[in-house]
């Protein structure tokens, strides 16, 4: 030990450690492994209560003062230091390595990768979790009900079982009680022992003698050292005391069942062992007459803990364990038949899915409809769909194409023709969601004939849905969807605009008031307010330019990259996920409008809320509704007021939409300057009101333009004889239908103008 | 929520917070010197230690539910008037942020005017002012103040000037829980000094030369389970009044007792013997009474010098021999005694803090900080010259 030499880093690293307060004693270092790795035995200081220094040690045996061996491994500082602890240091306690090293347990420090913390916080960061260590240990408190139950570390066992954890967690009651399931498994054989990789399925058969045949089995594969086969699964949860009380398990123990009989002692912990004997009784008796085996057996103790298990939000935790069984006495060797434990993995669930994307697994999977199984609806359903909240139907009613690969989520098989892949996207999207273990319907069929019948309607969307969601950016699809009156629930809409330059959400407010037409007439009306924004949108190179396909179709589409469509798919999912989990807008609905930074990498979003529209029917001719937005509302509101004792007006603009009648008016213009007011009559002028309207409806590339005039009566009167005139010259002159709005002091009324017959008169 | 004690490092002086286990803070005593508050000095910042401890008010304003000066001496009470709101509730200005006091524990003193033997620093006689005031406005308002207005007065005061106070006035021996105007059952403090009046001129004159402080004995909950720490705390009272509190109470010697006991005067030789230190060195006796009645450790106890690191030689306080004899009681129940002045280090004494659980009090470990690692030594620290 004399004489050795030290690098300057070890020697640096040994002068912090006896600078550190919790540090009593640094030992004489040593070289071990060849000369790698320099050993210290480090004395610290443990804070005991007062009440515990008689003692010497605490009740879990922490001694006032711990001698902690410190490895540095060659690659110090690059890798981290291994701190162990005296031999005989308790090794019933939480938060210790499943190893040993020279015989010494290693304490788990840290809830990461050591050298992640040696590097973010030095050695001092080691030190100080070690001196936290041991001062945890020594109180009981190494378990923090704060961070959860830590379960028994499993993830060094060779044997290993994949199951739905939720799905057996939810089978725990105050009753206590076993159940079968059905368990597929690999049989590894390697040096003469067995290693089982199994998965426990959600079926629960019946289990009786006549069903074991069908139930067990086991056959060799291609692969010499490889069998496939099917047994069983059981799982065990204990019920309550005889007080009453839950059986509750909150002592801390490693893992160390190595038999049947200790299996059992290890039920009898947990407070399952009489359902443990009832279940084994039960298939000892079902086996009794079958020759075959022997077959792995998976055991599952669910042992409740005090609080909820770290990583779940369940205090249940899963103890599984692999035994063989065979007839006709179950264990071969009895009490004595090796047992292993297994570690458990994962299987894919729609519970594990949400918890890894930060929601609760006992969270519902909230049912919607996407529209639009295309790259962006794709990429929002599998988003989603990660998170465990897929959509329950998918509605599209076109076919993958070659170009599709450009963008789409799903990705094309290999193989010459391709065939697979040119099959409906919504059945294709409905496939990759059943990898997500969420079950969806897949409705290949055109949005506005889906609303033209009840009876498809039914299969589109259930009466609890969440919401229906558009990614067509189809102006058909928007407009049936703003017409019908057979949705259950609110739209959302995503689309894209301007080659990924801007993207836009809408969400309609409670009662489908604002509406997905009113939405996006109000999102037109935002972007004439950021005429860049417009510019873009709008623009002559805005169009979405017609890709060329195969000879003799296409598809509207634009060119941008997935990476670009990505940017925008990421925020509009996270958008959804968060109103899945908080609710729809209340108060109203929403626009958002996102824009790509000026280099390329990364998005602004603006959220604009959006107040119902005061919605008026026209009272004569065809039914047509006006929806006047909370903007022109005000500025009409505002000219009235301007003007107590005159009749005054202005310019409307929005949008028309033929299918379901209604007038956006989403912005209202001043009267031109040679407008008259006096008391019985209001005269709009007309000049510069021409190009003003160009202008307006130039900068958002026609998509707002004029629909007509508004003007005030004193009185609460409705359309007087000069008003009809005016409606009937109005008309005359234009294709589009138009409408004049009468605001009076008790409401609005209005009188439309349709250029297909005339203001027809009558009341 | 465990209690905690914490021990703010500031030489040979006073400064412990308590903070029960219901979440009240209870500061006793302050010793913040100028050189604290200089950030180009190495004296531990304890200003900023206390203040990270405390907590805003819905006003914004930090706060202590009491502060307890024990006796007004300059090294229990410097920094008063810079780092604490003195005055009426509504003058406190959110520019100068100082410590809101919702209520002051007060020995009778306040009333004494100064005498020859009673000389004040600007900070005491800042705190006698303050005093006042809440006394004057809880008189004129016939009882009920507010936070900032309140005052405790601990002992009854000679010639009758506390008669009319009994609302706010706890007497010597009794027991309180009341905090800031509200019962707390996490704590409980019984009052052992200033001892009752005698009408003894002689005993009143000893008495008054040693050093009236205010002494407490509290039981602190821990974990919501009562009384899991005693801690003893009497500032700088010297031997006469350990020795008289010895032949009062050593019948029911209960009422002396600690898990954490804070050595009177800064680990003062003067506080267990009538001799001095520095004059007979070795010879100097023990005062057995007084002995005892600092003797009372429970099983494990922690005795703590609230002073500068404790030295080999013949300064007092701290005294190295009065070290010895506390040593010996700590010994004597497997206890600990530590010195705030040279924890963790003599080279840079930090907080000593207790957290008190269901198991008693237990001595936060020290963790070592980036700073530690990561400081500039004496770069910043001292002139260097590069030639």
């Amino acid at each position: 030990m004399a004489d050795i030499r030290l690098s300057d880093t070890i020697l640096r690293a040994l002068a912090l450690v006896s600078a550190h307060p919790a540090v009593f004693h640094v030992g004489t270092p040593s070289l071990v492994d060849g000369g790698g790795t320099v050993v210290v035995d480090v004395t610290f200081d443990v804070n005991l209560p007062n009440s515990w220094r008689r003692a010497g040690e605490s009740p879990s045996g922490v001694k006032l003062q711990e001698v902690v061996r410190i490895a540095f491994p060659c690659g110090f500082p690059l890798e981290a230091p291994e701190v162990s602890l005296r031999r005989d240091f308790n090794r019933n306690l939480p938060h210790m390595q499943p190893w040993l090293t020279d015989g010494r347990p290693v304490p788990c420090l840290y809830d990461g990768d050591l050298a992640e913390l040696l590097h973010h916080e030095g050695l001092a960061g080691i030190l100080n979790q070690t001196a936290v260590w041991l001062e945890r240990a020594a109180l009981g408190t190494l378990i923090d009900p704060k961070q959860g139950w830590e379960p028994v570390r499993r993830d060094s066992f060779a044997d290993d079982l994949v199951a739905d954890a939720e799905g057996l967690r939810r089978l725990v009651d105050r009753k206590g009680g076993y159940r079968f399931f059905e368990l597929d498994y690999l049989r590894m054989e390697a040096n003469g022992s067995s290693v089982i990789h199994g998965h426990i399925s959600g079926v629960s058969p019946k289990l009786n003698t006549d069903a074991v045949p069908r139930l067990f089995g086991e056959t060799p594969t291609a692969a010499n050292t490889l069998r496939r086969g099917r047994s069983l699964g059981l799982v065990v949860w204990p019920g309550k005391l005889p007080s009453g009380k839950l059986a509750i398990s909150d002592v801390y123990l490693p893992e160390t069942v190595t038999t049947v009989a200790e299996l059992k002692q290890r039920a009898e912990l947990y407070g399952c062992a009489r359902e443990l004997d009832t279940a084994l009784n039960w298939l000892k008796r079902c086996l009794s007459g079958y020759t075959g085996g022997p077959f792995p057996l998976a055991v599952v103790l669910l042992a409740r803990r005090p609080c909820n298990v770290i990583g779940s939000q369940s205090p249940i935790e899963l103890c599984p364990y692999v035994v063989d069984i065979r007839s006709p006495n179950l264990f071969a060797e009895g009490e004595a038949t090796p047992t292993r434990p297994a570690a458990h993995r994962h299987a894919v669930s729609r519970a594990l899915l949400a918890q890894m994307a930060g929601g609760a697994a006992t969270s519902e999977r909230p049912p919607w409809t996407l529209i639009g199984a295309g790259s962006l609806g794709s990429k929002l359903a599998l988003h989603l769909a990660r998170a465990g909240n897929g959509p329950e139907v998918v509605i599209d009613k076109s076919s993958m194409a070659p170009h599709n690969a450009a963008r789409h989520a799903l990705i094309p098989t290999t193989g010459d023709m391709q065939i697979l892949w040119m099959d409906a996207k919504a059945r294709l999207l409905c496939d990759a969601l059943k990898g997500l273990q969420q079950e969806a319907v897949s409705v290949v069929a055109n949005v506005a004939s889906i609303l033209s019948s009840r009876e498809q309607v039914r299969r589109a969307w259930s009466k609890r849905s969440w919401a229906v969601v558009n990614a067509t950016a189809s102006l058909v699809v928007r407009d049936a969807l703003a017409s019908s009156n057979l949705l259950p629930t609110r739209v959302v809409e995503t689309s894209l605009f301007a080659g990924g330059l801007i993207g836009i959400i809408t969400a309609e407010g409670p009662g489908r008031n604002p509406n997905t037409g009113d939405l996006m007439a109000e999102s037109y009306a935002l972007l004439h307010e950021d005429l860049a924004a417009a510019g873009a949108v709008f623009g002559d190179n805005a169009a979405a330019s017609r890709q060329t396909l195969g000879q003799g179709c296409g598809s509207m589409t634009m060119a941008m990259s997935d990476g670009r469509l990505s940017l925008f798919a990421a925020g509009m999912s996270e958008y959804l996920l968060r109103r899945q989990r908080e609710g729809l807008p209340e108060n109203g609905g929403e626009v958002l409008i996102g824009r790509l930074s000026d280099d390329g990498l990364g998005l602004v979003w603006h959220v604009h809320l959006v107040s119902p529209v005061a919605e008026v029917s026209t009272t004569n001719g065809e039914a047509w509704r006006v929806h006047v937005h909370p903007r022109a509302l005000a500025k009409i509101q505002e000219e009235t007021a301007r003007w107590p004792t005159s009749e005054t007006g202005g310019v409307l603009v929005g949008r028309v939409s033929e299918a379901s009648h209604t007038f956006h008016v989403v912005d209202v213009l001043d009267a031109p300057e040679d407008s008259h007011r006096s008391p019985n009559e209001f005269v709009l002028g007309t000049k510069g009101l021409r190009q003003k309207l160009t202008s307006y409806s130039e900068g958002v590339g026609w998509s707002l333009f004029c629909l007509g005039t508004w003007h005030s009566h004193l009185s609460a009167s409705g359309p007087s004889l000069t008003d009809r005139a005016t409606a009937t010259a109005v008309s005359i002159a234009r294709l589009t239908p138009a409408v004049l709005l009468i605001h009076t002091p008790t409401g609005f009324h209005a009188l439309l103008a349709d250029s297909a017959g005339v203001a027809k008169g009558g009341a | 929520m465990a209690s905690k004690i914490t021990l703010f490092p500031v030489g040979n002086g006073d400064m412990t917070l308590i903070e029960t286990d219901s979440g009240r803070k209870i500061l006793i005593d302050l010793n913040i010197r100028a050189a604290a508050d200089d950030s180009d000095d190495d004296t531990p910042d304890v200003a900023s230690m206390l203040r990270e401890r405390l907590e805003r008010d819905a006003d914004g304003r930090l706060y202590l539910d009491a502060l307890l000066l024990s006796h007004p001496d300059k090294d229990h009470c410097t920094g008063l008037r810079k780092h604490f709101h003195l005055g009426p509730p509504d003058e406190w200005s959110k520019k100068d942020d100082k410590i809101f006091i919702r209520e002051m524990w007060s020995s009778p003193m306040v009333f004494r005017r100064a005498s020859r033997n009673n000389v004040l620093c600007d900070d005491a006689k800042a705190f006698n002012t303050e005093a006042r005031r809440r006394v004057q406005k809880f008189r004129d308002v016939g009882g009920i103040v507010g936070d900032g207005d309140r005052i405790l007065i601990l002992g009854e005061d000679e010639n009758g000037k506390t008669d009319d106070l009994t609302a706010i006035l706890v007497r010597g021996d009794e027991t309180f829980s009341r905090i800031n105007g509200q019962y707390d059952w996490s704590m409980t403090a019984r009052l052992l000094a200033p001892l009752p009046k005698t009408d003894d001129d002689e005993e009143e004159e000893a008495l008054s030369k040693n050093q009236s402080s205010t002494i407490l004995q509290f039981s602190l909950a821990g974990d919501q389970v009562g009384d899991r720490c005693r801690f003893l705390t009497g500032g700088d009272a010297e031997v006469a009044i350990w020795e008289r509190l010895w032949q009062r109470h050593s019948w029911r010697s209960d009422w002396l007792s600690y898990d954490i006991l804070q050595t009177p005067h800064h680990c003062s030789w003067h506080s267990l013997s009538h001799d001095s230190w520095s004059e007979m060195g070795e010879d100097a006796e023990v005062c057995e009474d007084a002995r005892n009645a600092l003797s009372q450790a429970r099983d494990g106890a922690t005795i703590v010098a609230s002073s500068k690191p404790i030295k080999d030689d013949d300064s007092d306080p701290p005294c190295i021999r009065a070290k010895r004899e506390y040593v010996a009681i700590a010994d004597g129940v497997n206890g600990t005694f530590k010195c705030v002045g040279e924890h963790p280090s003599e080279k840079s004494p930090d907080v000593m803090e207790f957290e008190i659980g269901k198991d008693g009090p237990r001595l936060k470990t020290k963790l070592m900080k980036a700073a530690t690692v990561l400081s500039s030594g004496v770069i910043g620290g001292q002139p260097l010259a590069h030639g």
